[in-house]
């Protein structure tokens, strides 16, 4: 018991793709999969010397992603499969999660990118809601300036729009 | 110029099909509508996303088309969504479709503005008049006429708005001609409606008209009761009224001694359960006529929608002239406040009443179920049955009376001379002054 909890709190140093290092709790980084794994390979004597390196996300997403896995370090580990179905129905997101995601929207993508490369589902999931939830309840043209910078001109909305209107004016 | 991408769509296709996971259909549509790629990276993953939003327009339902929609809360939002983009669209429950609304600057109505019915037709002034419902469906069975809400649209923003905008109102009052009855009987069939402004509610009177000129004393009478043709008369007009009226017929209640002289003046024996209404006490006084009033019930409204209407049927007959049945419905269509069928009376408009139970159910049904709940009732409407019998020509054959048709009708029954009638007396002494003039 005590091991564990020695391994828990062992300081891992994480590197950012700009130089930048963080050190954080071994349990904290294991939130992320490609972390947990790669210690797993690793063994823990070598991971107590080197730093990892995180080549794919920058110091600021990088200390972002961190601050959101050490407010979750307690969080029991997700079934992946059972709760599959009742997860996707819901774009509910906890109170707490919802400030961590107000930031801009260059960041909202750059932290689902980390997410996605770090592997850690439960802050993919949030950061897909809330992109779902900025989406829904915006008509066309307004998720397009929210969404995309290139969006299709008036004209080719029109043309876009035209070729629905068969089906949406009688 | 910096041609820089949506940050939505530089994510990998896993994570964009992700978020789209947890959109519903009509996020889905409308984020699809946004750029051709996020178009077909929809298209892809959600196959049925079009079909899902879809609106059915088969002619079978062609009078409640929000009944077909597989997704109808779906589209909803989708319309919802896009009548932000479209400032002169509005989302339309009841049709389940976006209606042009009406442009104050540009007053002069547009194509689109013309609802087209069916595909073949032309959109043009004569679909702008009653028209039956369902073509194709049995002309027998109930009344199938009705109003659009285009109709009644143009109409009222032709009052609201003044001359250029709009339809008058003479667009929505018509005659048609005597059609022979699908009967045994020799006997013909008329519909009339008129409408008038009665403070700036659009009240309407339809008048149906069945007319059989025979004589009923020298007719045929079959030797049993199952082949005797006019024994069935009063029993199927009391039948149609009942499909047509949602009327509760019962032949021993009072006021269905209207039918008594029509059962008369064909010799019928009837027998009630009342004892004071054997048909023996009846005195023979020819000819006869009766009216009989069905107000509407007590809140005003009927069982399964929000319309307001009062019927009068009103029998004449006489045993040498045969006999008419006019059937007067006053129905106030409410005031126009440039809003979709949300309003009060329009409801009616749309409300087929001769569609089976089933139809008639799951109508209810929506009409209970969260998203129909902001359906509002026009308060403003109230008591106007009264009013409407002192803008409208009550008389036999009257109403309509402009359409050269009701002469014949009116020549026969001044034949008769008669001087009294039951609802309006100016009407009569027209009547009869004019039978006088034609006497000498």
């Amino acid at each position: 018991m005590a091991e564990n909890k020695d391994k828990a709190t062992q300081k891992i140093t994480l590197t950012s793709n700009d130089g930048s290092s963080i050190e954080v709790d071994r349990c904290v980084a294991e939130r992320s999969m490609l972390i947990k794994n790669l210690i797993d390979d690793l063994g823990d004597d070598s991971v107590a010397t080197q730093a990892i390196p995180i080549p794919n996300v920058n110091d600021p997403v990088l200390r972002k992603v961190v601050e959101w896995c050490e407010k979750h370090r307690s969080d029991p580990p997700q079934s992946t499969e059972e709760e599959n179905d009742s997860r996707k129905k819901t774009t509910d997101i906890e109170e707490w999660d919802q400030k961590f995601m107000q930031v801009d929207q260059e960041m909202l993508f750059e932290i689902i990118l980390a997410a996605n490369y770090l592997d850690i589902k439960a802050l993919l999931d949030v950061g897909c809601k809330t992109v779902a939830n900025m989406i829904k309840g915006k008509s066309p043209r307004r998720s397009a300036r929210r969404s995309t910078s290139r969006t299709t001109s008036p004209r080719g909305l029109l043309s876009l729009w035209s070729f629905f209107r068969v089906s949406f004016i009688p | 110029m910096t041609s820089t991408t949506s940050p939505l769509l530089e994510l990998p296709i896993e994570l964009y099909l992700d978020i789209v996971d947890y959109l519903p259909l009509s996020a889905v549509a409308t984020l699809s509508l946004t750029c051709k790629a996020a178009f077909e990276i929809t298209r892809i993953w959600k196959k049925q996303l079009w079909i899902q939003l879809r609106r059915n327009k088969s002619r079978k339902h062609h009078t409640i088309p929000f009944k077909t929609c597989p997704n109808l809360p779906e589209r909803m939002e989708l319309l919802k969504a896009l009548s932000k983009d479209l400032p002169r669209h509005e989302p339309c429950y009841f049709c389940a479709t976006l209606h042009r609304l009406p442009d104050l600057e540009n007053p002069m109505p547009q194509a689109e503005d013309i609802i087209r019915i069916g595909k073949k037709k032309k959109a043009d002034w004569k679909e702008l008049k009653w028209c039956w419902w369902q073509e194709h469906g049995p002309r027998w069975y109930g009344g199938r006429w009705g109003l659009r809400f285009r109709d009644v649209s143009l109409v009222m923003q032709r009052h609201m708005l003044g001359d250029g905008f709009g339809r008058p109102l003479s667009s929505i009052s018509t005659s048609t001609d005597w059609e022979r009855l699908y009967s045994d009987l020799e006997g013909f069939v008329k519909l009339d409606t008129e409408a008038a402004f009665i403070n700036n509610d659009l009240v309407l009177h339809v008048a149906h008209k069945m007319w059989c000129p025979i004589d009923l004393s020298v007719m045929p009478r079959a030797h049993s009761d199952e082949h005797d043709v006019l024994k069935y008369v009063p029993f199927n007009i009391a039948i149609h009224l009942m499909a047509t009226y949602e009327w509760e017929l019962d032949l021993a209640r009072p006021e269905t001694r209207a039918f008594d002289p029509l059962y008369s003046s064909m010799g019928i024996d009837c027998h009630y359960t009342d004892e004071g209404s054997a048909i023996d006490e009846i005195d023979e006084k020819w000819p006869r006529e009766a009216s009989v009033s069905l107000p509407a019930c007590d809140t005003g409204r009927r069982r399964y929608c929000q319309y307001i209407y009062d019927v009068t049927v009103r029998i004449h007959c006489d045993s040498k002239l045969g006999f008419e049945v006019i059937v007067d419905m006053w129905v106030n269509c409410g005031q126009y406040s440039f809003e979709s069928p949300h309003e009060g009376g329009w409801l009616w408009l749309w409300y087929d009443k001769t569609t089976s139970n089933y139809f008639v159910d799951r109508f209810q049904q929506s009409l209970e179920t969260p998203e129909w709940s902001d359906i509002k009732t026009d308060e403003r409407v109230t008591e106007v049955t009264k009013a409407p019998y002192e803008h409208f020509r009550l008389g036999r054959g009257e109403s309509g009376i402009s359409h050269p048709s009701s002469a014949a009708v009116l020549d026969h029954w001044r034949k008769v001379g008669y001087g009294v009638n039951v609802t309006g007396e100016v009407k009569d002494q027209e009547t009869a002054g004019a039978g006088e003039q034609k006497n000498p």
